[in-house]
C-alpha cells in the first residue's frame, strides 16, 4: 500500500547530475577563493624580502585579476543550477500532488480537512524547495570548502596547521547532533500548530456567513487567539534551537581561529613559516571555517524540515487510489445489485441495508424515501464514487470492480444533490468539458428552463458565477446543473433531488424535457417528493436504508400505506412557487 | 477549472515600483515603530558586535608587526619575538571576540523576538479584519486566497524580516567602522577601496528595480495556486463525474507554470547580484593589494598595516556583498507585506452610528421604504420595494426563482446595504444599529445549511453558548432530528462538517432548523425551499415552526399553499420588484399576476 519515498527518490535521481554539476562549479569557485589569498601572500612576501622584480609582481597581479574575473561565471552557473533546479522540482511536485488528488478515493475527503491539506501543501512544498536549492550549496560549503582549504594549506604551508584544529570538529558535531534531534521535535509541533491555524482561518472564511449571522465574532476571536498564542510559542521554540546551533558554531570558529593563530606564531618562531604565509594561512582558515560555520545550521535546519515534509508527502502519495487497470465499460445494459450494504465507517450504522435491485436499459426508475433513508448513498455507489466489496454490484453481468473507475464515470451522468458551481462563466459551468457549440448550449439551456434567466443577465453566458462571481439563486443553480447533465446524456442518468428548488410548473416542464433528452436511455430520479413518480416505470421506496416496496406509482399507492400517506400529504400541501 | 482570472489576483496590477517605498514606510510606522526601544537595543548591540570585526584586524596587524620586528631583530642579533607582548595582544583579541559573540547573540535574540511579536500582532490584525469585512469581499474572493495571506505571506514576511534587519544594521555598522579604521591606516588606499561603492550602488538599484515585480508576482501566483487547489479539492466529484481531470490539470498547470516563471526570474535576477558584486569587490581587492605593496616599498606603511588593511578591505567588501543578498530578502519581504497591507486596508462594513436603541425594546415592525439594490452596481436586482409590516405578522414572499427573494433577506440582515431607500425597524433605520446586534434579532433557515467542523452539539448550540444539553436535545426533538443523532456513533458529540457525507442533506437542514429553534429569535426568516426534506417530515417540523412563529414577525419565502393562504400579508415579487401585495383572497380578486400564478398551479394540480 505504501508507495514509499519513490516520488522523492525518483526526483532526486533525476536531478542529481545537475546538482553534482553545480557542486563542481562551486568547487572551482572555492578553489579560486583560496588561490587569491595565497597569491596576495606571495606578493607580500616578495615585497618584504625585497624581491622587487616588477615582472614577477605584475605576473602575480595579472593572475589575481584573471582569477577574480573567471570566478563570476561558475558562480552564476552553480546558482542557476541549484536554485532553478529546485524550483523546477517544486513545480513538478505540486503538479504531482494535484494529479494524485484526483485519483484519491472520496473517503479521504471525509477524513482530511481542507484547511489542513492546504497547509500541508504550501508549507511542505516551500520547505522542500528551500532544502533542494540550498542543500547542495551548503553541502559544498560544508564539505568541499574545508577539504580544498585544508589541501591548499597542507600543500602550501604546514600539515601541522590542519591537524591541530581537526579535533575540534567531532566535539562540535556531537553537540550539533543533539540539537538536530531537538529541532526535529520543535518542527513537528510547529507543523501541528500551523495546521490548526490553517483550519481556523478556513473556518473563518468559509463559515463567514454563519459567524456573522449568529454574531459569533467574539468566540471565533477567542479560538483564534488561542491558536495565535500557540503559533507564537512554537516560533519561539524553533528559534531557540537555531540560536543554540549558532552558538556552537561560533565557539567552533573562535577555537579554530585561536589555535591556528597560536600555532602559526609558534611555527614562525621556529622559522618554519613566513609572515606572508601566516597572512595567507589566517585568510584561508577564515574562509574555510566561516564556510563551515555558515552552512551547518541552514543545512541541518533544511534536513529537519525536509524530513517532515517528505513524511507528509509519503503519507499523501501512499493513499489508496482508484486502480487504473480493468475493463473498459461501454454502455450499460443492466445493473444488478445483490445484497448490498454500506456504512460510512466503523461503528456507524448501515446507510443502506441489504439492497436488491435490478435496472434494465431504458427503464425510468424512481427512488423515494424519507430524510436519511440512504438514497444519495445508493446513487453515489451507482455512479462509481464509493468502494464496494466484490459480488455486490454487477454491470452487464460483470462485477463492477472489474471495470476501470474512469469508464464507469463515463457511462453514468450524475446530477448531484449538492449543486456544484465552479468559478467560471455560465457557459463553462454548463459545458464543463468545453466541447459543445454555442448553439447547442443555448438549446440545452432552453430545455432546462434557464435560458430566459441567462438572457436577462448583462453578460449572458459569459457571466461569471461561483465563489468569485455573481450570485444566483438556488433554483438557478439547479437548472444550470440540469443543463450541464442534459448536455452530456449518457447510458445511465441519475438526478438526485435536483428539482427541489423549482416551482411546480417549471418542475413539470423540466421533467418532460429530461425525459425527451434521455429518450430510451436509463433514467434514475431520486426525490423526496412522490408527485414526480407518476411517469416512472418503477418506483422503489427506501426506509432506513432498506427497500420496503417497489412497483409502479399506481401499484405503490395501493399496496404501501406509507407511500399512500406521503402522497396524500403532498397533495394537501401543494407548492405554488 | 477556474476560468480566466485575468492574471494573478485578478483585479490588481502587480507592478508598481513606487509601492516598495510606501510599503516599507507602512511596515516601519505601523508595526516596527512599536518596537522602538527593542530596536535601539538591537542597534546598540549590533554596533558592539561589530567591534571585533573592526578592531580585530588592527590588533592582529599589530601582532604581525611585532613578529616582523622580532624576526628582524633576531636576525640582527636582538631578543627575537617578544612573546609577552604577543600574548597580551592575543588575549585582548580573544576577549574582544567573546564580547562580540555575546553582543551578536543578544542582537539576534532581540531581533527575532521583535519579528515573532510582529507576526503575532499581524495575525491578530488580520483576523480582526476578517471579522469586519463585508460579505461582498468574500463573494469575490476564494477562501484559498485569503488563507494564503495569513499563511504564505506572513511566513515569507517573518522569515525574511528578522534576518534582513539584523544583517542590514550589522553591515552598515561594519562598513562605517571599517572605513574609519581604514582611513586611520592610509587615506590613499581607502580612496582606492571606495571606488567600487558607486558602481555597486548603481548595480543594486538596477537589479532590485527590475526584479521587484517578479517577487510581487511570485506572491500573487502563490495565492492563486492556493485558491485553485482549494477549488479542485472542493469540486473533485464533479471533475470525476465529467472526466474533467485533464482540463483541471491543464488549468492548474498554467498557474503552476506562472508561479515557476515568476519564481525563477526573481531568484535569478537577485542571484546575479552576489557574483557580480563579488567580482567588483575582488577587483578592488587587487587594486588595494598592489597599491599597498607600492606604498610599503616606499616605506609609507608598515607591513603589519598592509596585512590589516588587506583584511579590512576583505571585511569591507563582505558587508557590501551581504547587502546584495539582503536586498533579495527585502524584496520578498516587501512583496509579502504589500499583500498583507492591501488586505488590511480593504473597506469594512460601515457602522455609521452605534445607536442607543436597545434591541430588547424592539417589537418587530418592519418598514421597507423605496428600497433599491444591485449586487454589482449595474444589474438592478430590486428596483423599488415598499411594504409595511406589523409585529407578529406572517409575511409570505412569493415569486418565481431569481425574483430577488433571498436578496431581500440579505438586505434585512445588513449583509448588504441598500443602494437607495431604507429599511426601518420600529421606525429606526437599520443602518443605525450595530450590525452584530441587529443580526442577533434574526433567525434564518435558508437553502444553504451552514454547518461547521465541530460536534453536532456545537453546531446546534451555535450562537447560544449558554444553552444546556437538555435544551439542545429539546430543540433537536422539535426539529425531528434527535432520533437520527442518537444513531450516530458518538451521538451529540459526533464530529461533523459541511462536507460530511454520512449525514444526508435533509438531516443537515434539520439540524439548522434545530439551531434556530434553540436560538429563539425575535424575527424569523424561513426559506421553504427546505426541500431536501420529504413532505411528511416537513409537516412534522411545521408544527414546531408554527409554534416558533407565534407572536413573532416572520418572513417566509413561501412555497406551500397553506402558508400562503394563512399569511397576514403576501408579497408577490417578480423581476426584483413587489408587483402585488395583500392577503390571499384580495389578490385572487384582483385577478393580476398572483391570481394567474395561483390558478395555473391549481389547475395543473387538479389534473
Amino acid at each position: 500500500m505504501k508507495k514509499n519515498n519513490k516520488i522523492f527518490i525518483d526526483e532526486l535521481k533525476r536531478t542529481f547530475p545537475i546538482y553534482i554539476l553545480g557542486m563542481v562549479f562551486h568547487a572551482i569557485v572555492i578553489y579560486i577563493l583560496y588561490k587569491i589569498p595565497s597569491i596576495i601572500g606571495n606578493i607580500l612576501d616578495l615585497l618584504i624580502t625585497g624581491n622587487i622584480s616588477k615582472d614577477v609582481i605584475m605576473k602575480n597581479v595579472y593572475s589575481l585579476i584573471f582569477y577574480s574575473f573567471i570566478m563570476i561565471i561558475p558562480r552564476i552557473l552553480y546558482r542557476v543550477l541549484f536554485f532553478m533546479r529546485a524550483r523546477v522540482s517544486d513545480t513538478y511536485l505540486r503538479s504531482k500532488v494535484i494529479e494524485h488528488l484526483q485519483f484519491v478515493k472520496p473517503e479521504y475527503y471525509d477524513q482530511e480537512d481542507k484547511g489542513a491539506f492546504l497547509a500541508y501543501l504550501s508549507k511542505e512544498l516551500l520547505s522542500i524547495r528551500r532544502f533542494l536549492g540550498n542543500a547542495f550549496f551548503n553541502i559544498a560549503r560544508l564539505v568541499v570548502a574545508p577539504i580544498i582549504g585544508f589541501i591548499v594549506i597542507g600543500k602550501n604551508f604546514n600539515i601541522i596547521l590542519i591537524l591541530a584544529i581537526l579535533p575540534i570538529f567531532p566535539i562540535a558535531m556531537y553537540f550539533l547532533y543533539r540539537l538536530y534531534k531537538k529541532q526535529g521535535e520543535a518542527l513537528e509541533t510547529e507543523r501541528k500548530v500551523y495546521i490548526n491555524l490553517s483550519k481556523n482561518i478556513e473556518q473563518n472564511t468559509s463559515g463567514f456567513n454563519l459567524i456573522k449571522l449568529y454574531n459569533e465574532q467574539e468566540n471565533q476571536r477567542k479560538k483564534f487567539d488561542e491558536v495565535n498564542e500557540q503559533t507564537y510559542q512554537s516560533d519561539v521554540n524553533v528559534g531557540a534551537v537555531i540560536y543554540k546551533m549558532d552558538m556552537v558554531c561560533n565557539i567552533l570558529y573562535a577555537a579554530c581561529y585561536s589555535i591556528g593563530f597560536a600555532l602559526g606564531l609558534f611555527l614562525i618562531n621556529r622559522g618554519l613559516l613566513t609572515v606572508g604565509e601566516l597572512t595567507a594561512y589566517i585568510s584561508c582558515i577564515t574562509i574555510a571555517v566561516s564556510e563551515i560555520v555558515n552552512s551547518i545550521e541552514p543545512l541541518i535546519t533544511g534536513i529537519s524540515n525536509f524530513k517532515i515534509a517528505s513524511k507528509r508527502f509519503n503519507y499523501f502519495f501512499g493513499l489508496d487510489t482508484y486502480k487504473k487497470e480493468g475493463k473498459k465499460l461501454e454502455g450499460i445494459n443492466k445493473i444488478e445489485i445483490k445484497n448490498l450494504s454500506y456504512s460510512y465507517g466503523k461503528g456507524e450504522k448501515l446507510a443502506i441495508d441489504n439492497i436488491n435491485m435490478t435496472i434494465h436499459k431504458g427503464e425510468k426508475i424512481g427512488i423515494v424515501g424519507k430524510v436519511g433513508s440512504g438514497k444519495t448513498t445508493l446513487m453515489n455507489i451507482l455512479a462509481g464514487f464509493y468502494e464496494i466489496p466484490e459480488n455486490k454490484v454487477y454491470i452487464n453481468g460483470l462485477d463492477r470492480n472489474e471495470y476501470t473507475r474512469e469508464s464507469i464515470f463515463k457511462n453514468v451522468a450524475y446530477s448531484m444533490q449538492k449543486n456544484i458551481i465552479i468559478d467560471d462563466t455560465i457557459k463553462n459551468n454548463i459545458d464543463i468539458v468545453e466541447k459543445a457549440t454555442d448553439k447547442e448550449i443555448e438549446k440545452i439551456s432552453e430545455k432546462a428552463n434557464i435560458l430566459e434567466d441567462i438572457k436577462t443577465m448583462q453578460d449572458g453566458f459569459e457571466t461569471k458565477i461561483g465563489e468569485n462571481g455573481v450570485k444566483i439563486s438556488g433554483g438557478q443553480k439547479q437548472r444550470i446543473q440540469i443543463a450541464r447533465n442534459l448536455l452530456h446524456v449518457r447510458s445511465v442518468n441519475i438526478f438526485d433531488d435536483t428539482l427541489s428548488a423549482l416551482d411546480i410548473e417549471t418542475e413539470k416542464k423540466v421533467i418532460e424535457e429530461i425525459e425527451k433528452q434521455i429518450g430510451n436511455r436509463t433514467l434514475i430520479l431520486v426525490s423526496n417528493k412522490i408527485s414526480m413518480m407518476e411517469k416512472m416505470d418503477k418506483v422503489f421506496l427506501l426506509v432506513d436504508g432498506k427497500i420496503v416496496a417497489s412497483g409502479t406509482h399506481k401499484e405503490m399507492l395501493k399496496k404501501n400505506e406509507f407511500y399512500k400517506e406521503l402522497n396524500t400529504y403532498e397533495k394537501n400541501y401543494k407548492k405554488i412557487c | 477549472m477556474p476560468g480566466p482570472m485575468g492574471g494573478p489576483g485578478g483585479k490588481k496590477t502587480t507592478e508598481k515600483p513606487k509601492n516598495f517605498k510606501a510599503t516599507a514606510k507602512k511596515l516601519i510606522h505601523q508595526y516596527l515603530g512599536k518596537y522602538r526601544i527593542a530596536l535601539i537595543i538591537v542597534l546598540i548591540f549590533a554596533v558592539g558586535s561589530t567591534i571585533f570585526t573592526i578592531v580585530g584586524p588592527k590588533i592582529l596587524g599589530n601582532a604581525t608587526t611585532e613578529i616582523f620586528n622580532g624576526l628582524i631583530s633576531k636576525l640582527s642579533g636582538g631578543n627575537g619575538i617578544d612573546f609577552g607582548k604577543i600574548g597580551q595582544i592575543s588575549i585582548t583579541l580573544l576577549i574582544l571576540y567573546l564580547i562580540s559573540a555575546v553582543f551578536t547573540f543578544v542582537q539576534n535574540f532581540t531581533m527575532t523576538g521583535i519579528s515573532q511579536n510582529l507576526t503575532y500582532q499581524m495575525r491578530n490584525d488580520i483576523i480582526k479584519k476578517i471579522n469586519q469585512l463585508p460579505m461582498k469581499y468574500f463573494d469575490t474572493k476564494t477562501n484559498g486566497e485569503v488563507l494564503s495571506i495569513i499563511t504564505n505571506d506572513i511566513d515569507t514576511l517573518s522569515f525574511n524580516l528578522s534576518q534582513s534587519i539584523t544583517q542590514i544594521i550589522t553591515s552598515i555598522c561594519t562598513i562605517i567602522g571599517i572605513l574609519i579604521m581604514m582611513f586611520s591606516i592610509s587615506w590613499q588606499m581607502t580612496l582606492i577601496s571606495l571606488i567600487i561603492l558607486p558602481i555597486a550602488g548603481i548595480l543594486v538599484k538596477n537589479i532590485v528595480g527590475k526584479s521587484q515585480k517578479y517577487f510581487q508576482r511570485q506572491q500573487a501566483y502563490l495565492a492563486e495556486v492556493n485558491g485553485q487547489v482549494e477549488e479542485i479539492y472542493g469540486g473533485l466529484n464533479i471533475v470525476k463525474a465529467f472526466n474533467g481531470e485533464e482540463k483541471v490539470t491543464k488549468e492548474f498547470e498554467k498557474a503552476n507554470q506562472e508561479l515557476y516563471h515568476s519564481g525563477w526570474k526573481s531568484q535569478f535576477l537577485s542571484g546575479l547580484m552576489f557574483p557580480v558584486m563579488n567580482f567588483i569587490s575582488n577587483v578592488g581587492y587587487v587594486g588595494v593589494a598592489v597599491a599597498g605593496g607600492y606604498l610599503a616599498i616606499n616605506g609609507t606603511i608598515t607591513v603589519g598595516n598592509i596585512q590589516s588593511f588587506i583584511q579590512y578591505n576583505k571585511q569591507f567588501t563582505q558587508p557590501i556583498n551581504q547587502i546584495a543578498q539582503i536586498s533579495s530578502m527585502l524584496q520578498a519581504m516587501i512583496a509579502a507585506a504589500e499583500r498583507i497591507f492591501e488586505f488590511l486596508e480593504e473597506d469594512e462594513e460601515i457602522d455609521m452610528h452605534k445607536g442607543n436603541t436597545k434591541i430588547e425594546t424592539l417589537k418587530g415592525n418592519v418598514t421597507f421604504d423605496h428600497v433599491k439594490f444591485s449586487y454589482d452596481g449595474e444589474t438592478p436586482i430590486i428596483k423599488d420595494f415598499n411594504a409595511q409590516i406589523q409585529e407578529g405578522q406572517k409575511i409570505a414572499i412569493v415569486g418565481p426563482t431569481g425574483a430577488g427573494k433571498t436578496t431581500m433577506v440579505k438586505l434585512l440582515m445588513r449583509f448588504y446595504d441598500v443602494a437607495e431607500g431604507a429599511i426601518l425597524i420600529d421606525g429606526h433605520n437599520i443602518k443605525d444599529f450595530d450590525r452584530g446586534e441587529l443580526r442577533k434579532m434574526f433567525g434564518m433557515v435558508l437553502q444553504d445549511t451552514w454547518l461547521f467542523g465541530g460536534t453536532v452539539k456545537d453546531n446546534i448550540k451555535y450562537g447560544k453558548e449558554e444553552a444546556t444539553d437538555d435544551q439542545v436535545i429539546e430543540a433537536a426533538k422539535a426539529a425531528h432530528v434527535h432520533h437520527f443523532i442518537k444513531t450516530l456513533p458518538q451521538g451529540y458529540n459526533s464530529m461533523i462538517n459541511e462536507e460530511s457525507s454520512n449525514i444526508s442533506a435533509g438531516q443537515k437542514q434539520l439540524m439548522t432548523i434545530a439551531r434556530v429553534i434553540l436560538a429563539d429569535p425575535k424575527v424569523l426568516i424561513l426559506d421553504e425551499a427546505t426541500s431536501s426534506i420529504d413532505t411528511r417530515t416537513e409537516i412534522q417540523i411545521q408544527s414546531a415552526m408554527d409554534n416558533l412563529m407565534k407572536g413573532r414577525t416572520s418572513f417566509i419565502i413561501a412555497h406551500r399553499l397553506s402558508t400562503i393562504k394563512n399569511a397576514d400579508l403576501i408579497l408577490v415579487m417578480n423581476h426584483g420588484d413587489i408587483v402585488e401585495q395583500g392577503k390571499h383572497e384580495e389578490l385572487l380578486e384582483k385577478g393580476g399576476f398572483y391570481a394567474e400564478l395561483y390558478n395555473s398551479q391549481f389547475e395543473v394540480e387538479e389534473q
